[in-house]
């Protein structure tokens, strides 16, 4: 009884220890390959793999996030502006969307439909490279997986991530625009110049500081339960579910902290 | 860079899953035994791909190579770029990695695959290929895991060939794994026999 309940209690840190280990890993491969320790092959291979996820990430993503930028400047729209008109308060619109959409929904809308898009093919095309003795086959050659595997899943999903969550909130503020005029008694100009000084520079960057945050964090967790998958074959829908189970933990658990540390 | 050992060396195993080893260049070894005796979990640990929990295992290879009866190359990029990836990572220039990738699949009859996807090969192919890449890594020890009963007759005698020719000009020392010891190819082989889950005898 009290020997599980010490196992529980040391279960967050050990689990915590594993993933920065990882990350520090991960780090210290992708510097060596960009300052040329691997060569300038081995970085121009690196760099593919780079390319294919953000592209795989970042471009294939752009329909998806647009989307839901556009149905969330919907339900701003109808719900948000529509609920502050009936208070007579429509000019708190502006900072509504700030509060909302730059700062809120924005990254962590973002982040979690790159959990359920990348996350989980990263996790997957890992376990099942480590199943495969892939993984093997380049530690036994002499390739380092963390810096041709690892370090280019974590910038390219950090970069795309980012690249996505501003495109998110940009379609959502066109959305707003573009909805604009169907509004009972708007007025345009006064509409966007409320959207316009609402756009703080200090939401703004706790914007890129979250969707940086969550950029990096979901490829240390998704990376992490790829590599260390079992060798039975069942283990692969496990490894993805933990995968995306623990990432929009750590994203919400993140976001939790962001908001707490910057409003004091 | 790995310690040399004495005797020049390339492998020694110290009771590991209670087996003792020594491998020097020219020479092979093949551990044989039932299914889950331990074969693929001892050669693992003498790759170093699983840490070594009781004994000792000390390695003076500096190019170690593997052969893997299934998978063991990475399937999303080409043959060609299998045997390439780690020439680059020993800091080649590309035109001798090239070179030594080249003729390395066509000492294997591989070269018309050389652009293909390891997916879109036989069985044969993909073995032949592990075997191209030791090759080309210019590889001082082998380690096959149980490979010769997956390949063809046609196959096995041309990695057999290859072998042979390794161990008699003294660059290479193998060891191997196989059920029985009819699947191991026809060298100068010591056999140790796995008796049962982790036991030498």
């Amino acid at each position: 009884m009290i020997s599980s309940l010490g196992a529980s209690f040391w279960a967050l840190p050990e689990a915590l220890g594993r993933r920065a280990n990882l990350l520090g890993r991960t780090l210290s491969s992708g510097y060596r390959l960009v300052v040329g320790r691997h060569g300038l092959t081995a970085w121009q291979a690196s760099r593919r793999v780079l390319f294919a996820q953000v592209f795989f990430t970042g471009v294939q993503a752009l329909l998806p996030i647009c989307g839901a930028g556009l149905a969330l400047s919907g339900i701003m729209m109808g719900v948000g502006y529509r609920t502050l008109a009936g208070w007579g308060a429509q000019r708190d619109f502006g900072d509504l969307m700030r509060l909302v959409v730059l700062t809120e929904f924005g990254p962590l809308l973002t982040a979690l439909i790159v959990i359920g898009r990348s996350g989980t093919a990263i996790t997957t095309e890992l376990a099942g490279m480590r199943l495969n003795h892939e993984i093997d086959a380049l530690e036994a050659h002499g390739v380092d997986p963390y810096a041709y595997l690892a370090a280019p899943r974590l910038f390219g999903v950090a970069s795309a991530n980012l690249a996505l969550t501003l495109c998110l909130i940009a379609s959502t503020y066109l959305g707003c625009v573009l909805l604009a005029p169907f509004m009972q008694g708007i007025s345009m100009p006064i509409f966007l110049s409320d959207l316009g000084e609402a756009m703080l520079p200090e939401a703004l960057r706790r914007c890129v500081v979250k969707a940086l945050l969550f950029g990096l964090t979901i490829p240390i967790i998704t990376v992490y339960h790829g590599f260390t998958v079992g060798h039975d074959i069942n283990e692969i829908p496990r490894a993805a579910t933990r995968a995306v189970v623990g990432a929009m933990s750590a994203v919400f658990a993140l976001d939790a902290l962001v908001a707490l540390v910057a409003h004091g | 860079m790995a310690e040399p050992l004495a005797g020049g060396a390339l492998l020694e195993l110290e009771g590991v899953r209670g087996l003792s080893l020594r491998l020097l260049p020219g020479e092979a070894v093949a551990a044989v035994g039932p299914l889950g005796c331990g074969k693929t979990a001892l050669l693992r640990i003498a790759a170093g791909l699983e840490p070594c929990e009781s004994g000792e295992r000390r390695l003076a290879s500096e190019r170690t190579a593997i052969v893997f009866r299934q998978g063991g190359l990475v399937r999303n990029i080409t043959l060609a770029d299998n045997l390439l990836l780690p020439l680059y990572y020993q800091l080649l220039p590309s035109s001798e990695a090239e070179e030594r990738s080249s003729a390395a699949l066509e000492a294997f009859g591989l070269a018309p695959f050389a652009s293909e996807r390891p997916g879109g090969l036989s069985n044969d192919s993909r073995i032949l290929a592990q075997f191209a890449r030791a090759t080309a890594l210019g590889a001082d020890l082998l380690f096959v895991d149980d490979a010769f009963s997956q390949l063809t007759r046609s196959a096995a005698a041309k990695a057999e060939r290859w072998l042979k020719d390794e161990l008699v000009k003294g660059c290479l020392a193998v060891m191997m794994t196989g059920v029985e010891a009819q699947a191991i190819p026809q060298l100068p082989t010591r056999i140790v026999e796995l008796a049962g889950p982790g036991a030498a005898s």
